[in-house]
């Protein structure tokens, strides 16, 4: 089953903000020191390249629709699998900073492999400040067996 | 040693290890992803599907390798570029070595890049994810 119908699908754009209390945790994990920036009398982390940019990145993928679904799929049925990823910083991300997320499907590419034919789908995320510039980038390849 | 000027094609990104794979890191992780795909949280569940046992998710395989890169760049580089691939799952108990050589040094648009391929190999003696990272020189 093809799935080139899905290259240039754009899902709707929602605001993420990652906050203060999110960053700590998850650093509290990774064991990742954090850097702060005083912004508008206030102390938050400021996390430029920081690993938190990759959970980020797939919770802007996945918790504002059914990706499954979205990719015409099944995670449970071992229909969809990630594949490589891609991740750029181009500004610092900021805590408590409201970003504008978009996602798009920009590539599909048909395969054929041992499990028989698949569909590599890639999947690109960014993250926009204020004035649409764009701070973080990052890609997602799924593999979509039928 | 941490990034400096004088690297160069085949200078190493020492190997690091972080603590071993957690499963209450899974769950915390699970929470943040809203994930709730038992494989990341019932050993039971985990089995009956021919693993050993939960599996962690691999967003956070990735955080160590990106973490380790950051560090090691430190004040001397900017993490620019990351890509990367898992390959192997990871388990409770794995502990994660993270690794890196640099492939090569070059310009583009005025600026100094670098270029390294990483490596995050698990206690099993598996690589967990393999990869490039591009650092900017500053």
């Amino acid at each position: 089953m093809g799935r080139t119908h899905l290259l240039g699908r754009r899902f709707r754009e929602f605001t993420y903000n990652m906050t203060t209390e999110w960053v700590e945790e998850f650093a509290s994990i990774t064991g990742e020191p954090l850097q702060y920036i005083e912004e508008n009398g206030r102390r938050a982390p400021l996390v430029p390249e920081s690993a938190c940019g990759v959970t980020t990145l797939a919770i802007c993928q996945q918790r504002w629709f059914d990706l499954a679904e979205a990719l015409e799929s099944s995670w449970t049925e071992g229909t969809l699998m990630m594949g490589e990823q891609s991740y750029q910083w181009i500004k610092p991300l900021k805590a408590d900073y409201p970003y504008r997320v978009t996602n798009e499907v920009v590539r599909v590419e048909e395969k054929q492999g041992k499990r028989g034919p698949f569909s590599l789908i890639t999947f690109e995320t960014c993250f926009l400040e204020e004035d649409g510039t764009v701070a973080y980038k990052g890609s997602t390849s799924f593999v979509v067996f039928d | 040693m941490a990034l400096d000027r004088t690297v160069q094609a085949g200078t190493l990104l020492p190997p690091v290890a972080y603590a071993p794979a957690d499963r209450l890191n899974m769950i915390r992780m699970a929470l943040f992803l809203h994930d709730a795909n038992p494989v990341h949280l019932d050993r039971v569940y985990a089995r009956e599907r021919g693993f050993p046992d939960v599996i962690q998710q691999g967003n956070l395989n990735l955080a160590f390798l990106v973490r380790m890169v950051k560090e090691w760049a430190g004040s001397a580089g900017k993490l620019e570029r990351m890509t990367l691939r898992l390959k192997a799952n990871v388990h409770p108990g794995d502990v994660l070595t993270n690794s890196g050589e640099v492939l090569r040094r070059y310009q583009e648009g005025g600026a100094e890049f670098i270029e390294c391929a990483v490596s995050q190999q698990s206690s099993r003696g598996v690589e967990t994810i393999a990869g490039t990272a591009t650092i900017r020189l500053l």
